[in-house]
């Protein structure tokens, strides 16, 4: 190559490379959304109507259907469960990690959910499937204020999941033959793995999700089994290391247990099944509704909250602000007159510390004094960010006002509980700061971020065994990212037993 | 889980086996020859499909299509169908499981199961249909697959060579999951009269990429490929049509339709 040849060989490689790198995430698509509300969730999708119908359909039976044969004993939440059916399986990325195609996440706002919702002809199997996995999540999370094992939470989610209706009969625990395949190929993970994951290693997880449905099912055509097995996720739940929990619950040996969960699969591999069955009739079920038009202002807000939601616990919030951002953005693009959008709008510049932005936005706006509870709570939350992060006092005065005002239009919004908790710890009134943390923990769903908060309130007032209790679930739960790893800093300072179960 | 139902099912499961049954040029069988052309056969008990044995979830949606064109198929053999509801099936299979002697053979206990539905409703023949995935030998350098009587095309997606075979470094030969529909039919008396399989379609395509290995300071590209569920499973009723025909013969073949009738839409 001659040294010009070379230059311009080097010059279209680096547009290349440069073209590369500043590939836009996909504009997620705002028009043609649709909403089907339901007494215990709300689904958003841009599917075609029909099936967007079915599938709410489908949910409407497989929630009660799971009401009706699990021991759960909870009503609906009180709080929003919000199911996002995303067509496109890039645009739905956005909303979750690559490698997964639909994520619940339980905040403390509710629950929502994304998912990919790829084509028509995919939707009586795979969306469907996705769909009951997810809200099978929710469901056995219930009012628990710990999360359940992760092997346990995604097998007993897969195991409900695989609900079928076939003529006037509905069946349960029926063989999964897409994990039975990847069992065949890859053979099931030892137990002791499975049991023994930690948060954040690595994991085939093709492989984890398959024996962790088989060891399900297995566990579920036993009586006996099924008893040791749900005193061992008690176990679990309240923090014991799973190899004492395991010796504790189970008769069989961990060995036994692993032969006969090979001789469950090899039978199911043959053919055989295990699944039991309930009348449809015996089932009530409401009707679904009917869909309804999202503009696209508000689909975006919807989305932009979706967003923000996640970015509470994530590990990459700031990027989550800023995308969570640029929808907020699209809202007001779409629709100038969007109250929601302008305070959500704010808030995601003042959770990335641009304040005086954050302020001029509001003032703006004219929304400072809106009687809109969402609102209202984003102005507060603004106001509360800008005090914390000053500590002058009249700013503290002002965002305590913001707060009280907020809960005053919501007296039950958890969140509003949670920014007068952290406006109370930032000032140094601890106990006030513990009763609003823990009136907000009352009210909300779970956040690992508040358990956290509120742990290092107890550490400081000395209460370091609440403190404990509060930080081993967050420290083991596998979702939490960076939020787990500062509950381990904080174990490890309480210098509580690594070992030991419950407090 | 009584030692009865265990039995029984071990008995169901058994007669699954390709082993169990004679393997014919086109597809493998077993049928009992005085059976062929039996006048006294009028009305053929038909169970849903997969009643007794796991129906693959992903093949939910088919299964009112393939019900359909088995009892086209029935009809056009001028049997009488007597069909029976899956809420039906089921509780006659947990009242023969509880109230049976614990150690029935399987004949013993299909004989009182058969018994149980013929009490519910009158029929000559009890006709058991399921959905089976088999194994499918491919063939065409990866462009074919045949199995139990018919040979279907794979559908490809990825990286494809221009005269549509495949280069894959650990070759695309070997065996596929290919779906079949298996009949088993019961006399009143347990005895087993035919047991076949008739292959239907593919429901899988395969998906090729590339993967990149590390090996020391290096990376190598190698061929991968997968079986990926395909997203129309078993809507070609042409394809539906012929596998119910290869599963029925020689115990019921329909007579050829007329050039009149093969036009009607």
């Amino acid at each position: 190559l001659s040294a010009r040849r070379l230059q311009r060989a080097c010059a279209g490689l680096s547009l290349l490379l440069a073209l590369g790198c500043a590939t836009p995430a996909p504009v997620v698509d705002v028009s043609d959304w649709l909403e089907l509300r339901t007494a215990g969730f709300t689904v958003y999708g841009n599917l075609e109507p029909d099936e967007l119908r079915r599938l709410t359909g489908d949910l409407l039976l497989f929630d009660a259907v799971v009401r009706k044969v699990t021991n759960t004993r909870i009503g609906h939440s009180h709080l929003p469960v919000r199911l996002f059916v995303v067509r496109d399986p890039e645009q739905a990325r956005e909303f979750m990690p690559h490698f997964a195609s639909g994520v619940l996440y339980p905040t403390l706002d509710g629950y929502d959910s994304a998912l990919i919702g790829e084509d028509p002809d995919s939707a009586d199997f795979w969306t469907r499937h996705t769909l009951l996995h997810e809200y099978a999540h929710y469901v056995l999370r219930g009012d628990r204020r710990t999360p359940l094992p992760r092997w346990y939470d995604e097998g007993l989610s897969e195991f409900l999941a695989y609900m079928g209706v076939r003529d006037d009969v509905i069946l349960i625990g029926r063989a999964a033959t897409p994990r039975l395949a990847d069992l065949a190929r890859r053979g099931p993970m030892p137990l002791a793995e499975l049991f023994g994951l930690e948060p954040g290693q690595r994991v085939d997880l093709g492989r984890y999700y398959a024996t962790a449905w088989a060891l399900v099912h297995h566990l579920n055509t036993s009586k006996d089994l099924n008893r040791q097995s749900l005193a061992y996720v008690r176990r679990l739940v309240r923090g014991e290391d799973w190899r004492s929990a395991f010796d504790a619950s189970f008769e069989p040996s961990l060995e036994a247990l692993e032969a006969s969960l090979a001789q469950h699969i090899a039978f199911l591999q043959r053919g055989g099944r295990r699944d039991f069955h309930l009348a449809r009739s015996k089932v009530a079920v409401p009707a679904a509704p009917e869909p309804v038009e999202v503009s696209p202002a508000e689909t975006a807000y919807q989305l932009g909250g979706l967003v923000r939601r996640i970015a509470e616990d994530s590990p990459d919030a700031p990027r989550e602000i800023d995308r969570a951002r640029q929808l907020f953005r699209r809202a007001l693009e779409l629709d100038p007159a969007h109250p929601r959008a302008e305070a959500a709008l704010a808030w995601t510049l003042a959770a990335r510390g641009r304040f005086e932005e954050a302020s001029d936005a509001l003032a703006v706006s004219g929304v400072e004094d809106s009687g809109d509870p969402d609102v209202a709570l984003d102005v507060a939350r603004v106001a509360a960010l800008r005090a914390r992060a000053s500590g002058d006092p009249l700013a503290v005065s002002m965002a305590r006002q913001r707060i009280e005002r907020a809960i005053g239009l919501a007296p039950e919004s958890p969140q509003a509980h949670a920014e007068l908790a952290r406006l109370l710890a930032a000032t140094g009134r601890h106990d006030a700061a513990i009763a609003a943390f823990e009136r907000a923990r009352e009210l909300g769903g779970w956040s690992a971020r508040l358990e956290v908060d509120l742990a290092r309130e107890y550490l400081k007032v000395g209460g370091s065994e609440h403190a404990i209790a509060l930080l081993r679930p967050v420290a083991r739960d596998d979702h939490a990212g960076e939020v787990a790893e500062e509950a381990q800093r904080l174990l490890d300072q309480a210098g509580a037993d690594p070992g030991s179960g419950a407090s | 889980v009584t030692k009865r139902t265990r039995t029984l099912i071990a008995g169901l499961v058994a007669c699954l086996l390709p082993a169990a049954c004679t393997t014919s040029k086109l597809h493998p069988y077993e049928l009992d020859e005085s059976e062929i052309a039996d006048p006294a056969l009028h009305r053929v008990g038909l169970l849903p499909l997969n009643a007794l044995v796991a129906l693959p979830p992903e093949l939910d949606g088919a299964a009112g299509r393939v019900t359909s064109v088995i009892r086209a198929h029935l009809e056009a053999c001028g049997v009488e169908v007597v069909p029976f509801s899956l809420s039906e099936t089921r509780s006659a299979w947990s009242q023969v499981s509880d109230t049976g002697s614990q150690e029935g053979t399987a004949r013993e206990g299909m004989r009182a199961y058969v018994e149980h539905l013929h009490g519910v409703r009158a029929f000559d023949v009890l006709l058991l249909p399921s959905l089976l995935y088999r194994d499918a030998e491919i063939r065409s350098m990866g462009k074919r697959a045949r199995w139990d009587g018919v040979e279907r095309e794979i559908r490809q997606s990825g990286h494809v060579n221009m005269d549509g075979s495949v280069y894959v470094q650990s070759g695309l030969r070997g065996k596929m999951p290919a779906v079949s529909l298996h009949l088993a039919a019961y006399r009143l008396d347990g005895t087993r009269v035919f047991n076949s399989f008739g292959g239907l379609d593919l429901v899988h395509e395969v998906e090729f990429g590339t993967v990149y290995r590390q090996q020391l300071n290096n990376r190598f590209p190698e061929s991968v490929y997968q079986w990926r569920l395909r997203r129309k499973r078993l809507r070609d009723m042409d394809a539906l049509r012929e596998g119910v025909a290869m599963a029925f013969t020689p115990w019921l073949d329909a007579p050829e339709p007329s050039l009149a009738e093969s036009a009607t839409p």
